[in-house]
């Protein structure tokens, strides 16, 4: 039998066990929009640690963490540094959150701030931002679905054909069981993500170098300057400090701010689970290192590859593995795309109904999640629609969306710490940080020094929020305390979005 | 331990965290050796702060725990 027959036999048994996983994780939830898109608030720990871990490990890591190091050496350590920062705040601001989105009933990002900061304007533009930087994020993980099976299957099953059978497979199960199926399906891919990282990370050193010392040896010894901080660009040249150093900060800044990460928050059973999920979060972190490990192994064994991405499907199609390992790879790859591909669509249809829609249009339960479901098709058919087509950078799209979701950082932090904080204000600092995140994206010359344009989108951000807030006048006590001192209000304050003007 | 005591003790930890994987102190660790359990300083570096992150999350979380029950 030929061996892409063998292999796609195995993803076809993955993807089966995937789809009874996602329809039974809908039992036992309640047909109501809180049930959809929050899980009626009832994750526990197992469930919201593998959602967590494997939504921010996506197929960008699984495929793009070994190209980095592969062609860019020790610039992908970038990405070990950022996470734990990243994760740290939401140890604070994630109990809280879940503590007023249970008590005001709200089940999205923008729901949350437009809570505090009451504006019809402001959740429309968080739905826009939201979905403008989540569009390119799962056209990326069909992308890498689809590239993974066109060549483990030898082509037998092109691009299109691969990634539109996965992502059959995660809209059925996301229409059907909603946020229930993200989390379960996310258990089951975690661990298979995990297992088959460490798995092949520990033996393609061994079986190409007899192991990690003597592969960085043989790379000290003929490519030195792979393993020098802080690495390489894309183009070969070295990495400047600013750029490194700015890489760290953005991403640590954005990391729970996206979407479809900051909303499992009221998704969480209580509060401890949220705590714990963050403690526990650095044990997920560290599944980057056999990733590295596999990028690494690359260097001396390939001369040089068009698109380092493909590093780690090369390797184990050019290393005589048996052929389970290939399939148990091929698994692992689409559990990356499709744990974090699965969040990000029902995220997406969730933000357009719930936070650009619902504000502006009177619907109740049924209408709204016969909308969320609807959208849910749209969203994968849009990404579909990239993901097949040629020549779209995505990737740069993807980096310059990190910096726009980080212009989210300071509205929150403003919504529970800063009783002074006002709804002129947080538009102020959203349009002028936004824009000037997007003025150095499109004209990086202007740039006084190389860093991320996030960065700079922040640092006008900042003032412009606290000047506008200050020259405006102070918002209600009664909603400012709601937010800044959540365990000392009464849960009847104050109205919830869906009725702010 | 109080609890007090312990979040300041996080606190300084996370800071000096930010600082160490960072310009311009992480420049101090920027080469590849020694080789520290086979792996290159520069990445064993923000993998040692990852550890200490997280030994240092689990003590806070017991202490907070602990003190939540009380």
């Amino acid at each position: 039998m030929p061996q892409w027959v063998v292999i796609s036999s195995m993803i076809v048994a993955y993807l089966g066990l995937t789809l009874w996983v996602g329809l039974r994780a809908g039992r036992g939830t309640s047909s109501t929009v809180d049930g959809f898109v929050a899980g009626d608030r009832n994750f526990g720990f197992l469930v919201m640690y593998f959602v967590t871990g494997a939504t921010v490990f996506s197929a960008f890591a699984f495929l793009g963490g070994p190209g980095w190091a592969y062609s860019r050496g020790a610039a992908a350590f970038y990405i070990l540094s950022y996470g734990v920062l990243g994760m740290l705040p939401w140890y604070v601001i994630g109990p809280r959150v879940a503590r007023i989105g249970r008590r005001l009933g709200h089940v999205t990002q923008a729901q949350f701030l437009t809570g505090r900061f009451q504006s019809r304007g402001l959740s429309l533009l968080i739905a826009v931002i939201s979905i403008a930087a989540l569009i390119p994020y799962i056209t990326l993980q069909m992308r890498g679905a689809g590239i993974v099976i066109e060549a483990v299957t030898e082509g037998q099953v092109p691009l299109w054909a691969g990634a539109a059978v996965a992502y059959g497979i995660v809209m059925i199960y996301v229409l059907v069981s909603g946020v229930s199926a993200v989390g379960w399906t996310n258990t089951l891919q975690g661990v298979f993500m995990i297992v088959i990282a460490w798995s092949l990370g520990l033996y393609l050193p061994f079986a190409l170098y007899g192991g990690i010392g003597p592969m960085f040896e043989a790379i000290l010894t003929q490519r030195p300057e792979m393993l020098a901080l802080p690495g390489l660009t894309a183009a070969g040249e070295p990495w400047s400090w600013a750029g490194y150093t700015s890489a760290i900060l953005i991403s640590a800044v954005g990391l729970t701010l996206w979407p479809h990460i900051f909303m499992k928050a009221f998704t969480a059973r209580d509060e401890r689970i949220i705590r714990r999920t963050v403690v526990w979060f650095p044990t997920f972190q560290l599944f980057l290192v056999p990733v590295f490990l596999i990028g690494f192994a690359g260097i001396l064994f390939v001369d040089s590859l068009a698109q380092p991405d493909f590093i780690l499907p090369y390797l184990i199609l050019n290393v005589d593995l048996p052929v389970i390992v290939v399939g148990l790879f091929c698994a692992g790859a689409l559990s990356a795309s499709m744990s974090t591909g699965d969040a990000l669509m029902h995220a997406t249809a969730s933000v357009a109904v719930e936070d650009g829609i619902r504000p502006f249009a009177r619907l109740n339960e049924y209408q709204q999640r016969l909308l969320i479901r609807a959208l849910i098709v749209v969203a994968g058919a849009v990404a579909y629609f990239f993901a097949i087509a040629e020549g779209i950078s995505l990737v740069v799209l993807l980096l310059t969306s990190y910096g726009i979701i980080a212009q989210l950082a300071p509205p929150v932090v403003a919504a529970l710490f800063w009783r002074r904080a006002t709804t002129p204000g947080v538009i102020a600092g959203l349009a002028a940080g936004g824009a000037t995140t997007l003025l150095f994206f499109f004209a990086p010359e202007l740039k006084p020094i190389e860093m991320h344009e996030g960065l700079f989108g922040l640092i006008v951000h900042v003032p412009v929020l606290v000047l506008v807030s200050l020259l405006t006048p102070a918002q209600d006590p009664a909603r400012v305390e709601a937010y800044v001192n959540p365990s000392r209000t009464p849960a009847t304050n104050p109205p919830t979005s869906s009725t702010a003007s | 331990m109080n609890g007090r005591f312990v979040r300041r003790i996080a606190a300084a930890v996370f800071l000096l965290n930010l600082l160490a994987i960072t310009w311009p102190v992480v420049t101090l660790f920027r080469d590849p050796q020694p080789l520290i359990f086979g792996l290159p300083l520069s990445m064993a570096w923000p993998i040692a702060w990852i550890l200490i992150g997280w030994i240092m999350l689990l003590v806070l979380d017991h202490v907070e725990e602990k003190e939540d029950v009380s």
